[in-house]
């Protein structure tokens, strides 16, 4: 090939060693081949930020005087899994989307879900020759979204957040947090006889997710359950979309679906052709359920001595909700709170229970229709005094 | 309910453009901010780098974090190098130094080499035995890697990064800090070498 005469000494024929640098291209891809690069994009930019440009002089910039703090962080991130925001998804209303290992509700509270879960190994497809991260692995709280009802007359169904805790192997990819997030949000099962929460992907798993910097692209086994309503169908859609992006943690990225097989539609009536991604938070309603309780977290166990606090989410007419709380089918208190906006938009609120009796407690917060008075969306959950 | 808010379009957006605050420092408008140059040489070069790396050092993980290193510096210098093509040429120099620091430091030729030697079929760590690997072509490559581990540490580099990575003379040339004419020289005396043991060892 002429392209490669300019490596030949003139003092050799052109050609001469055609055989030979055929047969060394060929072994070096083959050979190459062997090794399979993992992601490193994150921690690229994560150092690179974290040490700061080289100014024109030579010098660091003037960021590095953060880098302690940041690195410390870094390491918790990653020793930890966790970052401990210790029972209070805190004040930030709106996107209720954290990165996973932003909140864990607490240390007691674990989803249902979390430990007779069958380990489904998720982590499997997304880096199958992932390096030899042979360390033990480690837990982090992923929010994992679900289509639920969100209560009244009406059957009406929105996304509702879970935190579940899993373990992962050490050092995720973002990839991999995808993966492991969207398999827990697609297995509703263990929420469906509690909650209601729909299955629309019952017998669909994720088989690959990738990350970039503006996509996150995600493979499934097949295009969902048979037997959903269009809305439903919807939801089932931004119930992954929202997961996926919490689980990256990198806001709305817009995400692309896969379906082995070549199915080219969700459910099948849903292209794959489009990229997908969350509402504005002055949208939010439209996939979130108008109420939702973060705190006490589902089967959390709360000491007599200290009040219990209750907050949430709410989108909800005038911003009002009212409570009521229950201990088996005894009514123990109600009241009313307001959230800190009104709907369309999406606010806190947060209300005192007073000190409790130990005993096991459920927390109902309602939003009562303009209309008649009826209950227009609900969420509880239950936790005990001890 | 019909009314769409443009601020909050505009928000999520830019929430989800994943461009930190390095652009903020890059004055020209038309220069990409380093978060987002980065990604997209990441795309390019990551994989391809890596095994580069990979093939001169024989260690995975040293291979990953040379290429590694390499990136976070660009990142860092993105300000004065602006281009992508100024880039890459940096993330070649940068790759073909720490892979030969990572030998000098660690002596992982020589482990590879006797291991090449006492075991012709035996590979770096995190292999798979696939089925192409049985056919017929495995034999081949593998004398022919081993041959090419045998060359001394210039030619090797050459062939491998014209061969391997398709690069061109001049980029070579400057991945390598020597002459044009060097790397001609380099590449002629390292095919030959290799025909050599290959027409020896069938």
């Amino acid at each position: 090939m002429s392209d490669r005469t300019e490596f030949l000494h003139p003092d050799f024929e052109p050609g001469e060693f055609d055989r030979i640098e055929r047969e060394l291209r060929r072994s070096l891809t083959q050979e190459s081949g062997r090794m399979r690069p993992t992601d490193r994009l994150d921690t690229i930019l994560h150092e690179a930020h974290r040490a700061g440009p080289v100014t024109a002089t030579g010098g660091t910039g003037m960021r590095r005087w953060l880098a302690p703090a940041a690195a410390a962080a870094v390491v918790a991130a990653i020793a930890g899994g966790v970052w401990l925001s210790n029972q209070d998804p805190t004040a930030t209303p709106g996107p209720p989307a954290g990165s996973p290992s932003a909140t864990v509700p607490a240390p007691t509270a674990t989803g249902p879900s979390a430990t007779d879960q069958p380990t489904t190994a998720p982590t499997q497809t997304s880096s199958p020759t992932t390096s030899p991260n042979s360390g033990p692995g480690v837990v982090m709280t992923f929010p994992a979204y679900f289509v639920g009802p969100v209560g009244g007359s009406t059957p009406t169904y929105k996304l509702f957040r879970e935190f579940i805790r899993q373990e992962v192997a050490a050092d995720p990819t973002p990839a991999d947090k995808v993966t492991v997030a969207l398999t827990l949000a697609m297995n509703a099962q263990p929420y469906s006889n509690t909650d209601g929460y729909l299955q629309p992907w019952s017998g669909t798993t994720v088989t690959a997710a990738t990350v970039a910097n503006d996509v996150i692209e995600v493979r499934l086994s097949g295009p969902g359950a048979e037997g959903f309503t269009p809305e439903v169908q919807r939801l089932a859609v931004q119930q992954l979309v929202w997961t996926a992006e919490a689980a990256v943690g990198r806001g709305p990225l817009p995400v692309r679906f896969e379906i082995e097989g070549g199915a080219t539609k969700l459910f099948g009536s849903i292209s794959t052709d489009q990229s997908f991604t969350r509402p504005s938070a002055d949208e939010s309603w439209k996939d979130l359920a108008p109420i939702w309780v973060t705190a006490p977290s589902r089967d959390q166990v709360l000491p007599s001595a200290s009040p219990v606090t209750v907050k949430g989410e709410a989108s909800v007419f005038e911003a009002t909700v009212g409570w009521e709380l229950t201990r088996g089918t005894t009514s123990v208190k109600t009241g009313n709170a307001m959230a800190t906006i009104g709907a369309p938009s999406r606010g806190t609120y947060s209300f005192s229970l007073g000190t409790l009796a130990p005993g096991t407690y459920t927390v109902k917060v309602y939003e009562a229709s303009a209309k008649d008075g009826s209950i227009a969306a609900e969420d509880s959950v239950t936790f005990t005094v001890k | 309910m019909a009314e769409r808010d443009p601020g909050g379009d505009t928000r999520g957006r830019r929430g989800g453009a994943g461009t930190g605050g390095a652009g903020a420092r890059t004055p020209g408008a038309d220069v990409p901010s380093a978060d987002v140059a980065i990604t997209e040489l990441y795309a390019a070069h990551w994989t391809g780098l890596v095994r580069l790396a990979w093939l001169l050092l024989r260690d995975d993980l040293a291979a990953e974090e040379v290429v590694q290193d390499a990136f976070i510096a660009v990142h860092r210098r993105w300000d004065s190098l602006r281009s992508h093509e100024s880039a890459a040429a940096y993330l070649r120099r940068a790759v073909v130094n720490g892979a030969r620091s990572g030998l000098r430091h660690r002596g992982v030729e020589e482990r590879y080499l006797t291991r090449e030697q006492g075991e012709p079929t035996a590979y770096a760590r995190r292999t798979e035995v696939s089925a192409e690997d049985r056919a017929l072509d495995a034999e081949a490559t593998s004398s022919m890697v081993t041959a090419l581990g045998r060359l001394p540490q210039r030619q090797r580099e050459v062939l491998t990064m014209r061969y391997y990575l398709d690069l061109s003379e001049a980029e070579i040339a400057d991945a390598l800090g020597i002459s044009a004419g060097s790397v001609k020289a380099h590449a002629h005396r390292g095919l030959a070498a290799l025909r050599d043991r290959m027409e020896t060892s069938s």
